[in-house]
This record gives structure tokens, C-alpha cells and sequence, in this order.
């Protein structure tokens, strides 16, 4: 668990992305190679596409005319999920309440059958659905319709990148993608060289706010915000707690007390229906914000921590996570790490322009907010 | 209702030409259903397009997907695994002389649940795919169950309450493993367990669909050639053994012939309830307990259920497929509320 | 078929309900065997079925017994099945039954139900029928296997005075004309006395005699058998009549 070895492997895949990003620009225009290294065989642009996840991404690189290249989405990972941010982007996409719904395999209900109704040229679809439709994609591919993996949710940068500059290409956007690769990849490399001779890491927790503070929420290691909290340069102390894959899953209440963090980050969201939650994005306000993650700071056991007795307490929203403005959320945890190292860096700030330059909504609403008012 | 002015066997012979006809209009409806099941989805084809296709006469190649890939397995699958099922039934409720007993009672859908969710938890580290892997081992571990109550009954003698006493010690056995294993299980894992156990058709293939119906062309004419015996059985087992009838032997081989036919449907479509309990009393009233007319009419009948529960699956909520147990489930309900009022009055 | 029993004993764990049985029959002969309850008259009935397990020799003809051609009857315990009567008749027949029922079966079995006369009940579901009705049923069962041996345990039991006649003059009727050996057990000591060519009298698992009805039934024999003070008078037709007073210690 060494420092230095830590630093090399951040840097070696912030490279790799790069070079890779270089090489595809100079080969131009070829085969679409998606997230997984598959090769796509798609000629032109795709005009009929199924797209399963990533919606914001999939507006950045394509805008909003992009979505009438798209046929149908599985709505219930946006409307359900994301509702808030959801009904903002129906503004200028008014086009996604008319698309056609294919089910999700979350839920259980991806309706191949739907999908061939709707006689896509290209079939979109996160790695986690990718790894469970075995079947559906072999009969896709038999007919011809290619399927196009993209994956956010590891956070390796490679994928990423790929992800974006794959997207790019099978709707025509391939120079509009290639610049949201290279900005992501040097925000990236920003915040790696800022933290990468950090001696001592500091120790950090991030759990999921949905249920509010009574109920133990999802801590993650391997993917989304645990690589996050790497990147940024913190020890996650849930690494090697989680069974299974490790990815993600609830941390026994006791382990965090003894872990002691010393900066603990609750991701919040607009969920519907869920009186507790921690409630962040567009429609939230910073009091209200602050309101929800109170409870959690007295959480049993929890005013003893380094983290609440220092008021290292955040919420962040969840949706920051597996997306390709992701490094605002990882700016942000490591500002909070590193304050002196980061001084010149306003994570929010670096939101607004994203939000400016690449979607179609305004940006507003609390996105990334600390429990106590901020000192001066 | 008595023909018997006609004397005793010509009455006999107009009693099975009833119940012929009765199965063959059983049957009839099944095609029906069938073809409604084929017709019926959520990308809303005409049924002159569904009609073409089927006959091999489709240009569309999208439809043709559709139809042939999607729709037909899962209509069969139903057909199928309903008719297994149904026979399932039928031979516990006379094996272990109980009318609310079903392949479930003994414990053989617990045990495949439970291989099923293993499986799912290990998956990754087996070297067959996961789509192979989990119906092998459903299947392996129905076995499993099969042989702890047959060794149990080859031990103490094969009586219906011994088995049936074993049958629900291997139920909670398996039950309490299933758990711990839930406990265990990462929450994707845990989310697949759960998907598993509710039951689902849309999962099949025509390889899949055609080892079930393998397996039941094998069982039924095994099955058919104990027919009287099985019928015998109703009559007690004293009296089935006065007339000649190896009851213990029977039973167990009947035991083991509902466990494969159990695995077999469970292993592919995870476990759907009560087609088991319900198919044999429907197919009871209709042609009696000759168990010639018995089986084949509760595979007939297994199978216009789980195809008519298929049919409502989507026509519940269009555009999305309703889990298929909890349809199942439902024609329990009344099932049960039609059986506690019609007993009483047959005391 | 000639019965020859010796040295019957039957064990159900530490007790024993059978102990030391000797006994013959031979065909053409009807065998009423008569005792107290739980005297071990059905146990030692399940013994030369070939379906209780007994130490000791039961020989049938020349050999081992097969159930097959021994018409068992036991007791009715009122199972009930959605069958009709024609169906557990046909039952009997399961020696000869196929997939497809020949007609030598079929016709087996509506002879069988007109010796009795209960053709009319054919199509009647056995649940349905009076436990005397049903009793004649299974009577008819027996017999449309056509056995060589026929042993029922209390065939008459639930019949009315009028059925009984009839069934136990049958059962004579057709032990003598098809030469089958029978053996039957009665509660009712008088058709006994009046049916039966020999009798055979058990007490607490042990034959205490076996005869001639006029030889059996007296009150020497009939009284610490079944603990009951009788008298035994002879009948108009030359068979014993045997008439409880009162019971003994009871």
C-alpha cells in the first residue's frame, strides 16, 4: 500500500488513456472500438439507436439533436434514478417522453422483443447489463445489429475515454467527443499530479444517503466512488471489506467507527419518495441539503470521529459518480483532503462550465456541500 | 349419469369415450392458448405477420426474430413445463395419498432453489457459463433432495407419512441453506436468487424446451406402464398389495420419476407453484382416477394453465411481462376457496 | 389349492400375535376361522397372503404361495377414491391388466358383479356407496381375478341379514364349483355355523381348535374363548345355534 507504487499506477493508466486517445486521433475516422475493446462494425453513423445508460454522457458528446438518432432507452435508470435531473432534460429533449421503453436489467425487465420492434442499427449498453444479456446480445448480433458496450462505472480512465471518443464516433461526434476526452483525461492528470507525493493519505468513507441516516447505505471500493476516493488520493476504508466482487455493499456500522475516518462523504440525489434521504442536485438548495445530512453526524458513535469532530462531513450527489464530469466529484474529495494543495480549484465552478459548454440545462441546485457553514 | 341399462362394461366404455373427449377438447384449448401465447408480446405484432411467420413465410427477419426466437420458446416452454408439472402433481397426490401434495411437498423444489442460488453465488469460478451452470445444478441438487427422502424411505419403509415427514425436514433443510447462502450472496448475486425463485419463462430456448420435453416423453410411458398399479394405490395400500402390487417399490420409483420431471421443469424456469397442486383436481374432475386418462389429462391440463398464465403474464400490463409465479399463485387462491367449500359437502 | 401351515409364528417386535399355527385346507371346503378381537385371526389371514413376514412353513399346492393366485380380501377401511364400482372391480383383474384393457378382462369383471348383483351399481363412484354396498364390491374384486384361494377377512361384516345370506351362499357356491379353497373369517359365529365346513377357533395367537362346526362351537370351547356364558342349541336345519346369555369377567 505504498505511496509512491499508488502514484505509479494512477499515472500509468492516465497515460495509457492518453496515448490512446493520441493514436485514435491519428488514425481518424475508423472502427469504433467500445469500452470493452470490442470492435464495432458499424459503417456510418447510427440513426436507430438503443441506448441503455449514460444518458448525460450520451448528451454531452451527442447534444441534444443527438437523442433523434435514439429510438428507445431504458427510461426507469433516469426517470427512476435521477428523477430530478431527468425532468430538467426533458426541457430541451422534450423528444425522451416519447421514446420507447426496453426495460432495464436491473429490474428484471429488458424486453428483447421490445428492442427488435424498434429495428435499431446499434445497441447501447452499460458493461453491468452487457455481463447478464448473453443471450440477447448473441441474437442481436446474429441479425446484424451491432451492440456497443460503454462503461463509467468502472472509473478506469481507459474505459472512459473509450467510452466517450465510441460514442463520438457512432453518432457522428467524433471531434465533439475527442475534446471531452482530452478535457477529462487533463483534469485528471491535474488532480493526480497535485496529490501524487502525498505522504500521508488521509482516511475516507463514502456511503450512499438514500435511506438517510438510519439506514446503512452502500460503501464502494472497487468501481464508482471507491476509485473515485482513490484518484483523489484518499485511503477508502472500505478497501478489501467488501465481499464478492467488491464493488459495492453495506460496511458493518462498528468497522467505520473503529476505521475513524478522517473525511466522510454521503452521496445524495433527488430520489422520489424517500423522506430521509440526502437530498442533492439540480432542485436542491444547500439548506435543505445540509437539513438531510445533519442526522448522520449523529449517527451512534459518530461524534467521536476525527471526521464530524473536525466537520469533515459532506454530501455529494450520487449522480457526479460514473460519469464523465466525474472529476469535479473527484476535485471536490480531494480539496477536502488536501486543502492547500487545491487551494485555486472551486469543484463547483468546474461543474458550471462543464454544464456550460457540453448540456443543455442549466446548472444549479447544491451539488457538492459540506455538513457546517464553509470556514472563511 | 348411469348408463346402466347398457350393463356394466358398455356403460365403462361410454364413461372413457367422455373423458377421451374431454382430454382431446383440453387439448383443444391448449391450442388455442398456445397460439395466443405465440401472438401476444410487447412489440405488438398483427397476427396475420405472427401467422406468416410461423408458417416460414416471413421477409421480415426482425419479426422472424421475434417470433421465432422470442415468443415460440417461451409459448412451448410453458406448454412444456406445465405438462411436467401437471404430471408431477398428480403422482405425488396419489403416491403420498394427499390431495394438497404436490412435487414441492417433498422438498425437491427447495433443494433445486438452493443449487440454483449456489450456483449464482459461485457462478464465476465454474468452468461451465453461468446460463448452463445454474439449471445443472438446480437439477443436481432436486436429485439431491430426491435421494435424502428416498434413502430415508428405502430405510424405514415407504409409507405416505414417512416420506412426507422426510419430504418437509429436507424442505426446511434447504430452506435454511437457501438462506444462508442469501445471506451471503453479494447484492447482485442476491438480486439474481431472488429473481430466480420467482419463476420466469423468458428465459427459455428451443435446446431448452426440448430437454424438458425429453425428459417428460421418457417419464410419462414409465409412468403408464405402473398406470393401474398407481390406480390400485387409491384403493389403500393393503389392499394394493393384496392385489399383487410391490406398494413400497412402486412408490419409490414413482419418487424418483417426479424428481426428474420436477428438476427438469425448475431447473430451466425457476419455481413456479401450484400448476402441480391444481392441474391434478382439474383433470380429476374431468375423467375420474384411472390413472390411463388420469396423467396424460394433467399433463394436458398443467399445461393449458401455465400456458393461459403465460397469456396473462402479458396481457396484465402491456409492455412489460408480470412475473409469472405470482399469476400462478393467484389461481391458487380460489383453487384453495373452491376446495374448502366443495369437501364439506362430499362428507 | 391345498394349504398346509406349520409352525406359524408372527411377530410384531416383542409381541406376538401368532404363535405356533398348524393348519390345513383343502379346495372345495370353506374354512370360517372365528376368535375374540385381536385373537390374531387378520394377522395369521396376512400370513397366508404372503404379506406379513412369519417364521414357521406356509405351503400352498406344492411350493411357495404368490399373491398372484390367492385372493386376498382384507378388511375395508373405507379408502375412498373418485373410482367407480365397475374400475375397482376391474382392479382385481391386475395380473392380466394392460395400457389397453382386453375383453376378457372386461368380461371377468361384469360376471363378477352379476354373481354378486350389483350390476347396477357399475357406475356408481365407490365413495358414494353404503359401506355394504362397497363391502360387496370388493368381494367382487376378489373374485374376478379368479383365484384358486380366496381369504377374507370379515367379508359380511357391514352387510344386512338378507346381503349376507346371499354373499356367504355365493362364496359356498362358487368355493365348490370352482374348487377353490376358502377361508374366511366371521364375527358371526351362526353363518358360521351354517356356511363354513370347518371352523377354526383362535385364542390369544394360538388355534385352540379346529372341526366341525357342531364339534366347535360348544360352550366347553366357545366360553374361555370368548369370555361369554352361551348356550347351543341345534337348529331346525341340523347346524348349530349359539346364543350369548351374558358375558363372563367382563
Amino acid at each position: 500500500m505504498s505511496n509512491s507504487r499508488g502514484t505509479i499506477g494512477r499515472r500509468s493508466l492516465l497515460l495509457a488513456a492518453a496515448a490512446a486517445l493520441a493514436a485514435r486521433g491519428a488514425r481518424g475516422e475508423e472502427g469504433i472500438v467500445d469500452a470493452l475493446g470490442r470492435l464495432i462494425a458499424l459503417k456510418a453513423p447510427a440513426q436507430r439507436i438503443v441506448l441503455g445508460f449514460n444518458y448525460e454522457e450520451y448528451t454531452a458528446v451527442a447534444g441534444p439533436a443527438g437523442w433523434d438518432r435514439v429510438v428507445g432507452f431504458s427510461k426507469a435508470l433516469w426517470s427512476g434514478w435521477r428523477p430530478s435531473i431527468y425532468a430538467r432534460y426533458l426541457v430541451p429533449i422534450p423528444r425522451l417522453a416519447e421514446l420507447t421503453d426496453v426495460g432495464n436489467t436491473e429490474d428484471n425487465n429488458f424486453s428483447l422483443e421490445r428492442v427488435l420492434s424498434l429495428r435499431p442499427d446499434l445497441v447501447v449498453m452499460a458493461e453491468w447489463s452487457f455481463k447478464v444479456l448473453a443471450e440477447p446480445v448473441r441474437q442481436l448480433e446474429a441479425l446484424g445489429i451491432p451492440v456497443m458496450v460503454i462503461d463509467y462505472n468502472a472509473e478506469i480512465p481507459k474505459r472512459h475515454v473509450a467510452s466517450t471518443i465510441a460514442l463520438g464516433k457512432a453518432t457522428g461526434n467524433a471531434e465533439r467527443a475527442r475534446n471531452l476526452a482530452s478535457l477529462y483525461t487533463n483534469k485528471m492528470a491535474d488532480i493526480a499530479r497535485r496529490v501524487g507525493d502525498a505522504v500521508i493519505r488521509p482516511k475516507a468513507y463514502v456511503e450512499l444517503g438514500q435511506g438517510g441516516a438510519d439506514t446503512i447505505g452502500n460503501t464502494y471500493w472497487k468501481g464508482m466512488w471507491g476509485r473515485l476516493l482513490e484518484f483523489a488520493g484518499a485511503e477508502n476504508i472500505a478497501a478489501g471489506r467488501l465481499p464478492g466482487a467488491g464493488a459495492w455493499g453495506p460496511l458493518n456500522p462498528e468497522y467505520v467507527i473503529a476505521a475513524n475516518p478522517d473525511a466522510i462523504f454521503i452521496a445524495g440525489s433527488s430520489w422520489v419518495g424517500r423522506p430521509d434521504a440526502v437530498l442533492t442536485g439540480f432542485g436542491a438548495d444547500i439548506a435543505t441539503t445540509r437539513a438531510r445530512l445533519a442526522p448522520y453526524a449523529k449517527r451512534q458513535g459518530w461524534s467521536e470521529l476525527t471526521a464530524i469532530r473536525d466537520g469533515q462531513l459532506f454530501a455529494i450527489e450520487h449522480g457526479l459518480c460514473r460519469a464523465l464530469f466525474d472529476y469535479t466529484a473527484t476535485y471536490f474529495i480531494a480539496k477536502q483532503l488536501y486543502p492547500d494543495r487545491f487551494s485555486d480549484i472551486d469543484p463547483v465552478a468546474e461543474l458550471r462550465r462543464y454544464h456550460e459548454q457540453f448540456l443543455p440545462v442549466k446548472f444549479e441546485g447544491c451539488w457538492m456541500a459540506r455538513l457546517a457553514p464553509e470556514r472563511a | 349419469m348411469s348408463d346402466t341399462a347398457a350393463g356394466p362394461v358398455a356403460a365403462w366404455r361410454a364413461a372413457n369415450l367422455r373423458r377421451a373427449t374431454l382430454s382431446l377438447i383440453g387439448g383443444a384449448l391448449l391450442l388455442v392458448s398456445f397460439s395466443a401465447d405465440v401472438a401476444t408480446g410487447p412489440a405488438m405484432l398483427p397476427i396475420s405477420a405472427v401467422v406468416r411467420s410461423l408458417a416460414g413465410l416471413g421477409a421480415d427477419p426482425m419479426l422472424d426474430a421475434i417470433v421465432h426466437n422470442l415468443r415460440l420458446p417461451i409459448a412451448l416452454m410453458a406448454v412444456v413445463v406445465g405438462a411436467t408439472l401437471g404430471v408431477s402433481g398428480a403422482i405425488m397426490q396419489t403416491v403420498l395419498n394427499n390431495p394438497l401434495a404436490s412435487s414441492y411437498t417433498l422438498g425437491i423444489s427447495a433443494g433445486a432453489g438452493f443449487g440454483a442460488a449456489l450456483a449464482i453465488l459461485v457462478g464465476g469460478e465454474l468452468p461451465l457459463p453461468e446460463n448452463w451452470a445454474i439449471p445443472l445444478a438446480a437439477f443436481v441438487f432436486a436429485g439431491v433432495a430426491c435421494a435424502i427422502v428416498g434413502s430415508v424411505g428405502r430405510m424405514r419403509g415407504a409409507t405416505p407419512e414417512l416420506l412426507i415427514l422426510a419430504g418437509i425436514a429436507c424442505l426446511f433443510l434447504f430452506q435454511a441453506l437457501l438462506s444462508l447462502l442469501q445471506f451471503l450472496a453479494s447484492p447482485e448475486a442476491l438480486q439474481q436468487i431472488v429473481f430466480w425463485l420467482f419463476g420466469s419463462l423468458l428465459r427459455a430456448s428451443m435446446g431448452k424446451t426440448a430437454i424438458v420435453a425429453g425428459v417428460l416423453a421418457v417419464a410419462l410411458p414409465l409412468l403408464l406402464k405402473d398406470a393401474w398399479r398407481l390406480t390400485a394405490l387409491k384403493l389403500g395400500d393393503e389392499r394394493a398389495r393384496a392385489l399383487g402390487v410391490h406398494v413400497n417399490g412402486l412408490r419409490l420409483r414413482a419418487f424418483v420419476v417426479v424428481s426428474l420431471l420436477t428438476g427438469a421443469a425448475v431447473a430451466f424456469v425457476g419455481t413456479i407453484g401450484f400448476i402441480g397442486l391444481v392441474a391434478p383436481h382439474i383433470a380429476r374432475m374431468m375423467v375420474g382416477e384411472d390413472q390411463r386418462h388420469m396423467l396424460p389429462a394433467s399433463a394436458v391440463f398443467g399445461a393449458l394453465l401455465l400456458s393461459l398464465a403465460s397469456l396473462a403474464s402479458k396481457l396484465i400490463m402491456p409492455g412489460t411481462v408480470f412475473p409469472i409465479g405470482i399469476i400462478t399463485a393467484l389461481i391458487g387462491v380460489p383453487f384453495f376457496g373452491w376446495l374448502v367449500l366443495t369437501t364439506g359437502r362430499v362428507q | 389349492m391345498i394349504l398346509q401351515a406349520r409352525n406359524v409364528t408372527v411377530r410384531y417386535g416383542s409381541r406376538i400375535a401368532v404363535s405356533d399355527v398348524y393348519l390345513e385346507a383343502r379346495p372345495g371346503e370353506v374354512l370360517a376361522l372365528l376368535g375374540a378381537n385381536g385373537s390374531g385371526k387378520s394377522s395369521l389371514m396376512r400370513a397366508l397372503a404372503a404379506l406379513q413376514a412369519h417364521s414357521g412353513t406356509i405351503a400352498w399346492d406344492s411350493g411357495r404361495a404368490s399373491p398372484g393366485s390367492i385372493g386376498y380380501m382384507p378388511q375395508d377401511n373405507g379408502a375412498r377414491a373418485a373410482l367407480t364400482a365397475f374400475e375397482v372391480v376391474l382392479l382385481g383383474r391386475m395380473r392380466t391388466l394392460g395400457l389397453r384393457v382386453g375383453a376378457a378382462d372386461l368380461a371377468a369383471a361384469e360376471a363378477a358383479m352379476e354373481e354378486i348383483g350389483i350390476s347396477d351399481l357399475a357406475a356408481r363412484r365407490i365413495g358414494e356407496l353404503s359401506g355394504g354396498q362397497r363391502q360387496m364390491v370388493l368381494i367382487a374384486q376378489v373374485l374376478a381375478g379368479n383365484p384358486r384361494a380366496l381369504l377374507l377377512d370379515e367379508p359380511t361384516s357391514a352387510l344386512d341379514i338378507a346381503h349376507q345370506l346371499h354373499v356367504l351362499d355365493l362364496l359356498r357356491t362358487a368355493t365348490r364349483q370352482r374348487g377353490l379353497t376358502t377361508i374366511a373369517i366371521l364375527h358371526d359365529l351362526n353363518a358360521a355355523a351354517r356356511f363354513a365346513d370347518r371352523v377354526a377357533l383362535m385364542t390369544t395367537g394360538r388355534l385352540a381348535g379346529v372341526g366341525a362346526p357342531a364339534d366347535i362351537l360348544q360352550p366347553m370351547t366357545l366360553e374361555p374363548t370368548f369370555d361369554v356364558h352361551v348356550a347351543v342349541d341345534l337348529g331346525s336345519d341340523g347346524h348349530p345355534v349359539v346364543l350369548p346369555l351374558r358375558a363372563r369377567s367382563l
